[in-house]
């Protein structure tokens, strides 16, 4: 193409020995020092309140930050936040796909499952999956009103931990479909217009095209869903799965050291969430081929 | 009313086509006829059906009645007994492939390279191997003089890189016949020329092509015969020189003395 810099130079820049220096000031608004000052203070008091406070009991939390029990339920805790973040993020495709499907029907039975979720509190969620043999005593294999094929008890198929990684599933998978949703539709509308007009499929072109550009959207409200399923495993307490902040219930219990052990939970919670976050950093980076540096 | 010198046989045929979003009518019975090498230009006021008429020819849009062939293939129906079925969605997709398509807004895809937004239809849609679909993408990009760009997000390309970028990815795949959608509204006014010099050179080629475009003069210059529209309908076609310079109804005057105008 033509080369736009033809026209003759004007005038050639000065070279920066004879150029004369500017000082900017760049002055620090006054409510950055009010701000300053206060944050201080306060973070002068957290410290003398968690140093000199009497019942905080350091010694007791030093004590059970790595004890055996504790260290149980911390892999338990962990294990549940895995299973679950899998299944739950398996249960959100599903979701998104039916909130999203052409078919009435697949769209109504989304509509009306993100309804009830986001009805139902957790708690009662959880409680009800654990009881359900009270309402159900035998889950019936074949058609509604008819003799069933097989039945299989009830109190067998809930344990506590299919209760739990059942209730959280499907109320991750509610949340998480949505956030998918809203991922595919920042998507332009161009650009599934442009793969098809080359020929994709619709399954090609959101596969190529749609997700990985979606992704970068969703990883935010994902990894925020993640840390939140994370802390949402102590819900299950309530049906009596011992992850961790079960465990350290159990212990103070027994010891009445209340304050120490949820100290001790605490931590644990604060160590994986930032373990969680510097993943999600990684990912916001590898998926923002493309798009760094530009904000529109 | 085609009256002009046909060079080879109708390679696009629609007939009857109408076209609703809601109530409103968008398409009403446009006929019209695209010959191998032939390059009609689409012009009329904002509202005319001119961009449907593109959109639905790559069933982007379906059409509500009429036909669309592409040489003898039926586009986006199988016909059986007078009733029309819609064809599925790999048939289509097939179908699409004979044309390719250049958006007003480019819809580049921003995760992917210039080289890669070339490749990307032949490694997906024609299946073709890394090596041989990069080498058809680096020339196509050499055609449109962006050779340099390979490796650059659309992100980091000017408004008409991006365009000639989105003609070498339509280009890819080998199409019959390339559908231009305004190629040139969202440009800056210093970024149209490259653009168009492109499309030009294609013409030149051979290639088949429909072009919808504000562009009076560029249409005049390129085009075999030009369609005006308006409300749905084709209400002046022929050679450029005759529709543009002494049109016969009184909308097609209408529109072609506001267009001199600006």
């Amino acid at each position: 193409m033509v080369p736009i810099s033809e026209a003759a130079v004007v005038t050639a820049p000065k070279a920066p020995a004879t150029r004369r220096t500017y000082h900017f000031v760049k002055p620090v608004p006054w409510s950055w020092w009010i701000s300053g000052a206060v944050a201080l203070i306060a973070l002068a008091g957290t410290i003398d309140f968690l140093v000199n406070g009497k019942n905080w009991q350091w010694g007791v939390v030093g004590e059970y930050l790595f004890h055996p029990e504790v260290l149980i339920g911390l892999q338990n805790t962990v294990i549940l936040t895995v299973t679950c973040a899998v299944t739950g993020l398996i249960m959100g495709a599903l979701v998104a796909y039916l909130r999203m499907s052409a078919n009435p029907v697949f769209r109504a039975v989304g509509a009306v499952y993100i309804w009830l979720i986001r009805a139902i509190p957790a708690l009662v969620l959880l409680l009800f999956i654990f009881f359900l043999a009270a309402l159900l005593p035998q889950v019936p294999i074949g058609l509604p009103f008819l003799p069933p094929l097989v039945a299989l008890p009830t109190n067998t198929l809930i344990s506590q931990s299919t209760a739990a990684i059942l209730g959280l599933t499907l109320i991750q998978g509610a949340y998480i479909g949505e956030i998918y949703r809203g991922g595919i539709l920042s998507v332009s509308r161009g650009q599934m217009e442009a793969a098809r007009s080359m020929g994709m499929t619709g399954w090609q072109a959101m596969r190529r095209i749609i997700a990985p550009q979606s992704i970068r959207v969703i990883i935010p409200s994902l990894g925020n869903e993640m840390i939140t399923l994370f802390k949402n495993t102590s819900l299950v307490f309530v049906i009596g799965y011992t992850e961790l902040l079960t465990t350290v219930q159990l212990i103070y219990g027994e010891t009445y050291q209340t304050i120490p052990l949820l100290v001790v939970a605490c931590i644990w919670y604060l160590a994986l969430t930032s373990l969680a976050m510097l993943g999600q950093r990684q990912l916001e980076k590898k998926f923002g081929k493309g798009f760094r540096g530009v904000n529109e | 009313m085609n009256d002009v010198a046909i060079d080879g046989q109708p390679i696009v045929r629609a007939r009857d086509i109408e076209k609703r979003f809601g109530d409103l009518l968008v398409l009403d019975g446009i006929d019209l006829e695209l010959c191998e090498g032939q390059v009609i230009s689409l012009l009329g006021p904002s509202g005319s059906g001119k961009s449907t008429l593109l959109r639905c020819i790559n069933m982007l849009e379906t059409i509500d009645s009429g036909e669309i062939w592409y040489r003898s293939e039926l586009l986006g129906f199988r016909q059986r007994d007078d009733r029309y079925y819609p064809l599925g969605e790999k048939r289509k997709a097939r179908q699409r492939t004979h044309f390719g398509m250049v958006f007003q807004q480019f819809n580049l895809f921003p995760h992917l390279t210039a080289l890669e937004n070339v490749c990307e239809g032949l490694r997906i849609v024609l299946g073709q191997s890394r090596a041989v679909a990069a080498e058809r993408g680096r020339y196509l990009l050499d055609r449109v003089g962006l050779a340099e760009k390979a490796d650059q997000y659309p992100s980091m390309l000017s408004g008409g890189q991006q365009q000639r970028v989105a003609i070498a990815r339509a280009l890819a795949p080998k199409p019959s016949v390339m559908l231009f959608d305004e190629p040139t509204s969202a440009l800056d006014p210093e970024l149209v020329g490259e653009v168009l010099d492109v499309i030009r050179e294609l013409a030149e080629s051979g290639m088949t092509m429909l072009i919808v475009t504000h562009e009076m003069n560029f249409a005049r210059e390129v085009s075999d015969s030009v369609a005006l529209l308006d409300h749905g309908r084709i209400v002046e076609f022929g050679p450029p020189d005759l529709v543009l310079t002494d049109p016969q109804s009184e909308r097609a005057k209408a529109f072609v003395n506001a267009m001199k105008r600006k």
